[in-house]
């Protein structure tokens, strides 16, 4: 009888214990967390076959004995830093594709200069990627080539495919893309144009300042600071979470510049006129009918995107006019999809399970 | 982000649980705020003067070191443009030149990664077919 009541004393003792020494570890990893450099993220090796502008056209040394036939290209968001997708090793999405045998290059943007502000899609879409593509073509020696676009830069892989739908183009793939822009949530309320003066905001500043673009992703999770924060106090004593936490902060905080005539040009004709879901979206003379696209096709989702929500992707799957294609929502959000472990038990394999089929 | 789930049993639990739920719950709140029109309009304002603050500091400063016969912001974003197009034309020049002499423009870069991997991976399961068929 008297046995459970003692039990319950030592298991007590024993937790406080544990948090005592837990406090202890916080305040000593604490201050190594204050006084250390940022994380050293995208170190993947690689080589640089072209550059134009900011612009970096990236190849990566292969890890595999044997690659397959058809190249993967990377197209990253015009917002956000392209190591997102190359954290550390294990962690790294670009050493997944690598060990898993394909041959991946990845598209750039860098930091747009302030002599950037001209810049529009047009630009990127009918000048730097057909460049970038007849590079790889050129540097791999294949004539296909299967692209990958990551959020914005699935967007920018869409209207690509949509007017360069034949080859080289074999595979494409979209991941957390949005199209329909009613559906953009908070996004979209804030650019009501009835209040939101994007033309002042271009005029006056050329390219949209990243302060800007970071406290409009911050305003869709209001409190998501404070609480990281206490998360992170609270497990500074836990190596694996801290080093974690600081590779993701790291890549939050560094945002870039957003074009100016890109945003001026993104904010009417996607968010305000929804153009390119309605097929009325224009680039250079040229009409974007994403029912063009025939190639096989995948869009994958995420269950809890708070910056491209469900509701405004779930519907290119029904745009483009491929035969073969699939699309999935997978658990996770925006980011912990394509990065981190979460990641790497979803989306990379099951990436990897309908890509390498299409890759011979 | 790291796994939490060591920290399940332990004395403080329920106070994680708790700055989970209030996490949720607080966004959610203020979301719905911020979904209003009054808010939207708010923001938009506060976007305006914030942009006007900064088109005014600018063009004072243009004119300040105007003044003092120093460079300006555009007279910097000019001459980055013109160093921009001189860029390109280099690399067009470069372009044309190593295509002259039958070697990449990008040559050294790609020779530092060494041999390429034959192209000839299959995927498992196409692999395990092929040996079925055999």
């Amino acid at each position: 009888m008297g046995a459970a009541p003692a039990a319950v004393d030592t298991s007590i003792a024993a937790r406080v214990r544990a948090e005592v020494e837990r406090t202890i570890q916080r305040n000593i990893k604490g201050l190594d967390y204050l006084f250390s450099g940022d994380p050293n993220l995208g170190l993947t090796p690689k080589d640089t076959i072209y550059k134009k502008g900011t612009l970096q056209l990236y190849h990566y040394r292969p890890l595999a004995q044997e690659v397959y036939r058809v190249p993967v290209l990377l197209v990253m968001s015009l917002v956000s830093k392209y190591y997102i997708l190359d954290l550390v090793p294990g962690q790294s999405f670009i050493e997944f594709l690598l060990k898993q045998g394909y041959d991946v290059y990845l598209i750039d943007w860098g930091v747009p200069r302030p002599e950037d502000r001209r810049l529009r899609l047009e630009d990127y879409i009918l000048d730097f990627m057909p460049d970038c593509i007849s590079r790889i073509e050129g540097d791999s020696g294949e004539p296909d080539i299967s692209m990958i676009g990551y959020c914005m830069g699935g967007m920018l892989a869409i209207m690509y495919s949509a007017l360069c739908p034949g080859p080289p183009l074999k595979n494409l793939v979209c991941l957390t893309t949005p199209v329909n822009f009613d559906g953009m949530g908070l996004t979209r309320q804030w650019t009501d144009k009835r209040y939101f003066d994007v033309d002042r905001i271009v005029d006056a500043l050329g390219n949209v300042p990243p302060e800007l673009m970071l406290a409009s992703f911050d305003m869709l999770r209001p409190v998501a600071r404070i609480a990281q924060q206490i998360r992170l106090w609270d497990n500074m004593w836990n190596d694996d979470f801290v080093k974690s936490y600081r590779m993701f902060d790291r890549w939050a905080n560094d945002q870039i510049p957003f074009p100016g005539e890109c945003f001026r040009q993104t904010t009417k004709e996607l968010m305000w006129d929804n153009k390119l879901y309605k097929n009325e979206l224009e680039l250079g003379g040229r009409h974007v009918d994403i029912s063009n696209i025939r190639v096989p096709f995948m869009s994958v989702m995420a269950e809890h995107d708070h910056i491209v929500p469900y509701e405004s992707a779930k519907d290119l799957i029904n745009l483009v006019g491929s035969s073969d294609k699939r699309d999935i929502v997978l658990k996770g959000g925006h980011v912990s999809m394509v990065a981190g472990p979460n990641a790497s038990r979803r989306l990379w394999p099951e990436l990897d399970g309908w890509l390498s089929e299409r890759s011979l | 982000m790291a796994d939490q789930k060591n920290s399940g049993g332990e004395a403080f639990a329920s106070w994680r649980e708790w700055v989970s739920q209030s996490e949720t719950q607080v966004n959610k709140l203020l979301n719905d705020v911020m979904g209003t029109e009054g808010y939207t309009r708010v923001l938009g304002g506060l976007t305006k003067v914030f942009v006007s603050m900064q088109k005014n500091t600018g063009e004072a400063m243009e004119r300040y070191f105007s003044a003092l016969s120093l460079p300006t912001r555009s007279d910097l974003i000019e001459v980055g443009e013109r160093l921009s197009t001189i860029e390109t034309r280099l690399a067009a020049i470069e372009e044309i030149l190593a295509r002259m002499s039958g070697v990449s423009a990008s040559g050294s870069e790609s020779a530092a990664a060494g041999p390429r991997p034959p192209r000839t991976k299959k995927p498992a399961v196409a692999k395990k077919a092929a040996k079925g068929g055999e």
